[in-house]
């Protein structure tokens, strides 16, 4: 069944099996692939989860945490504009993250607080700004303080201390002048010294925020308030100077009241940071969590699913490679083999019908010669008809006047044919009174003969006779002898007239049959002149009709020399064509050579050089038979050869000129 | 050498008494010879009496000048087939010794030929074909010219005939006829 396929189905077969294989391993590559990638695509989105996590969310809230931190650190715009950038920058990154992990319930919480996270920042943030407010408030009025007690202190200094100590100078009252002179002194250390002291630690606990800057600060503020009243002690007795110690006592304690809401604030600072840094340690460990947890675990079955995929994958493609490649091989043997056994055989049989081709066109060659010869010798014979059709003609004229004659003479003939059945009516009578004679005749010889015979007896008896005489009867047995001799004699003459008078009798016999039959032949030919004169008539109109009719077959000579000329131009392009033929039957052995090489590599054939052996006779009979056109066409000059012959003088030529023996003159005179 | 001679003289002694002359006649293509003193006289063919009761070769009896002659047909005799009587064939009227009598007899021939003279050089015994073949009859064989004649013993020819008891038998019937009774 599968030999009986067509060349295209069996290809087509092979080919379908081979895109069948190629498309099953395709597709379970392409799956294979896809699942791979899918599993790939798990892989990055993993991965994209991790490095946004790690990029965008653990980087950011550390860069957040720095930039809080720089922020505390110096609170001024740069800061706080950096710090909310990053807030940004870290709000973007994790709403980039919670969207990639929204399918996640675990890793969607941890953004969520993450989120929370950030956006407690904000909050810290203005609370802090708003602890900042008031710090900054608290330092203005520590400042204000400061100033107006100084101012205060300045005030009492120049008012009533200054003064009392220059009374006191003037007067020369050195216990009023060393009083004063201790006020002003206790005033210098103990109270402005403090003051300005206090001032300072308030400042370092504000820059410092810390707990020893704060003891410090308590610490001052103690010894401020030691130094006040040491002064105040001096001062008993002096409303004025009261009035200013009590005023600074007030600024003292308004200090101090300053100072602790400055350490709640810092406290409240404190607390928002810690619990900010805790639950950014919170968060780390989460998202460390997360990380160890979900992403890392993820990732990992990712690969090994994207692994096992691949092995499966490989696996399944390479045993269907295999197999695909052995039925390939399999297919691919049988197909070519079926394929090129019959090309084979093809080429076998083309080679085999170039052969023939070669062959049958060296035949058609032979045969174009012979034709060309047939044409010379038709020529030849259209010439001996033309000149026999003449001679026709002529006869054919002549024909007319003797069957004019003829006619007369056959009229002449019937008179002369009466007269002669007349004597022959004659001849007949006197042919048998002849055999009436001869019957007679040979009676008398009958008679003649019995006589002999009988003396022929006696003849005898005398010899017997004189026998018995004895020497007596010698003489008698003479006689006897004697006469029997004429007794012979006689019936030898008797018997020889006999034979003539029978003779004679058969002759008349026949004469009379004869006469009788040339009876009959002359009333024959009685009619037959009749019929003759009318047949001659006849004759003379066939005469005109053949005239005719040989002035038509002039006109057809004319037309079969025609043809002949037509014929020996047809002999010619049938030898080139045979020679074409023959060069088509070589270049097809060399395709089919081609073909046998492409099919099958090399095949032994002989016939190549089989075919081109036969060209050179048969190109030189092919210019023995163009010679032979070439005189018929000069003839007429109708047909020209186109290329001399390439050899001057050939057997074959020769042969040609032979079996030609005319030339354009003898045409002439025929076409003429 | 002697033997020989003494024996070719016998023979032609033998010969010499055969010398003489001899009527020929002929019997289809063969030709036969008579002693010319057996021969009595010789008659055309004429019309035969039958006589019954006889063996076929007898063809019956003739009437010769009134004397009662039988007639026997050779041909039949020598065992010939029967030929048509033509104008040629005749009556041999021959001598016959039997029992010491002479006795005439006519013998049916297909022609006569002539009378010749044959030597005793042209005679020669008759040939033997064996002790079966009887040869008795033949006299010799008379070479003339190219030809050979049978020479016949006419004697032996018709020893086993009985002639005379035909013509008693013809003659007691009264069945033959005077010639002038046919006339």
């Amino acid at each position: 069944m599968f030999k009986n396929m067509k060349l295209s189905t069996k290809i087509g077969i092979g080919f379908g099996v081979v895109i069948v294989i190629a498309g099953v391993l395709g597709f379970t590559g392409w799956q294979g692939m896809t699942n791979i990638r899918d599993q790939m695509d798990v892989y990055t989105q993993w991965g994209d989860i991790d490095m946004v996590m790690n990029e965008g969310v653990s980087q950011k809230i550390l860069r957040l945490d720095n930039a809080f931190g720089n922020y505390r650190h110096t609170p001024d715009e740069t800061s706080l504009a950096d710090l909310q950038n990053a807030i940004a920058d870290a709000q973007e990154g994790i709403h980039e993250w919670s969207s990639l992990v929204s399918e996640y319930s675990d890793l969607a919480a941890v953004a969520a607080e993450v989120d929370q996270h950030i956006e407690m920042y904000s909050e810290v943030i203005s609370q802090y700004q708003e602890s900042l407010n008031i710090q900054n408030q608290i330092q203005e009025q520590w400042d204000t303080i400061v100033a107006d007690c100084l101012a205060l202190l300045l005030t009492t200094m120049e008012n009533v201390i200054d003064p009392a100590k220059e009374q006191a100078e003037q007067a020369q009252d050195i216990a009023r002048m060393v009083q004063w002179g201790a006020i002003d002194m206790i005033m210098n250390e103990a109270v402005i010294a403090n003051v300005l002291k206090l001032q300072t630690m308030a400042h370092d606990y504000a820059a410092a925020g810390s707990e020893d800057a704060w003891q410090s600060f308590l610490g001052s503020h103690q010894s401020a308030i030691e130094g006040l009243s040491e002064w105040q002690e001096l001062l008993s007795g002096q409303s004025q100077l009261e009035a200013s110690a009590q005023q600074i006592a007030t600024y003292l304690t308004e200090y101090h009241r300053l100072g602790g809401n400055f350490h709640d604030q810092i406290n409240t600072v404190g607390g928002l940071e810690s619990q900010v840094y805790e639950s950014a340690q919170g968060l780390f460990v989460k998202l460390d969590e997360a990380m160890e947890t979900v992403i890392d675990p993820a990732k990992e079955e990712a690969v090994n699913q994207a692994n096992s995929t691949q092995a499966r994958s490989a696996l399944l493609t390479s045993v269907l490679a295999i197999g695909g490649v052995v039925l390939g091989i399999v297919l691919a043997f049988f197909i070519t083999s079926s394929i090129v056994k019959p090309v084979k055989r093809i080429i076998d049989n083309l080679t085999e019908g170039a052969d023939q081709v070669s062959s049958a066109s060296n035949q058609v060659s032979v045969a174009s010669q012979s034709l060309a010869e047939g044409s010379t010798e038709q020529a030849a014979g259209l010439e001996e008809t033309s000149s026999s059709l003449e001679e026709m003609s002529s006869m054919t004229k002549q024909n007319a006047d003797n069957a004019q004659q003829a006619n007369s003479l056959a009229g002449d003939a019937k008179v002369a044919a009466e007269r002669g059945n007349e004597s022959m009516a004659r001849m007949t009578e006197a042919i048998s009174q002849i055999q009436n004679s001869a019957g007679e005749t040979a009676k008398i010889i009958k008679v003649i003969d019995e006589i002999a015979f009988q003396t022929n007896l006696l003849a005898l008896n005398a010899a017997v006779e004189a026998a018995r005489a004895g020497e007596a009867g010698k003489g008698f047995a003479v006689v006897a002898e004697e006469v029997r001799n004429l007794a012979m004699r006689s019936a030898e003459a008797a018997k020889n007239t006999a034979a003539l008078i029978e003779d004679s009798v058969k002759n008349s016999q026949n004469g009379v049959d004869i006469t009788s039959e040339v009876a009959k032949m002359l009333e024959e030919i009685v009619t037959s002149v009749g019929k003759t004169t009318e047949l001659v008539g006849e004759i003379a109109a066939a005469s005109q009709e053949q005239a005719q009719g040989i002035d038509q077959v002039n006109t057809a000579m004319a037309q079969m020399d025609k043809v002949t000329q037509q014929n020996a131009a047809n002999a010619e392009e049938s030898a080139s064509a045979a020679e074409e033929l023959n060069a088509q039957a070589k270049q097809m052995n060399n395709i089919v050579g081609e073909l046998a090489a492409m099919v099958g590599g090399t095949i032994s054939r002989q016939t190549g050089s089989k075919v081109n052996n036969h060209p050179s006779p048969y190109s030189r009979d092919l210019s023995g038979g163009d010679h032979v056109y070439h005189h018929i066409a000069g003839g007429k000059g109708s047909v020209q050869r186109k290329t001399p012959s390439p050899h001057p003088v050939t057997p074959s030529r020769r042969t040609a000129e032979s079996s030609l023996p005319l030339d354009s003159d003898d045409f002439d005179e025929f076409s003429g | 050498m002697t033997e020989t001679m003494v024996k070719q003289n016998q023979e032609i002694r033998s010969s010499q008494g055969k010398e003489g002359k001899y009527l020929t006649f002929a019997l289809g293509p063969e030709e036969y010879g008579l002693e010319i003193l057996t021969v009595r006289e010789i008659i055309g063919y004429m019309d035969i009496t039958a006589v019954p009761q006889t063996p076929d070769y007898v063809k019956g009896v003739i009437n010769l000048r009134g004397q009662v002659i039988p007639v026997v047909d050779l041909r039949a005799k020598f065992g010939m087939a029967t030929a048509e009587t033509t104008d040629q064939t005749c009556i041999i009227v021959v001598e016959i010794r039997q029992d010491d009598r002479r006795i005439n007899t006519g013998i049916v021939v297909d022609n006569v030929k002539e009378v010749q003279d044959i030597k005793a050089g042209q005679i020669e015994d008759a040939p033997q074909f064996g002790a079966d073949v009887d040869t008795e009859f033949i006299l010799g064989m008379g070479k003339v010219g190219d030809t050979v004649k049978i020479l016949l013993d006419i004697d032996k020819v018709l020893s086993h005939v009985d002639v005379a008891g035909v013509k008693q038998k013809a003659v007691s019937e009264n069945q033959v006829r005077t010639p002038e009774e046919r006339a």
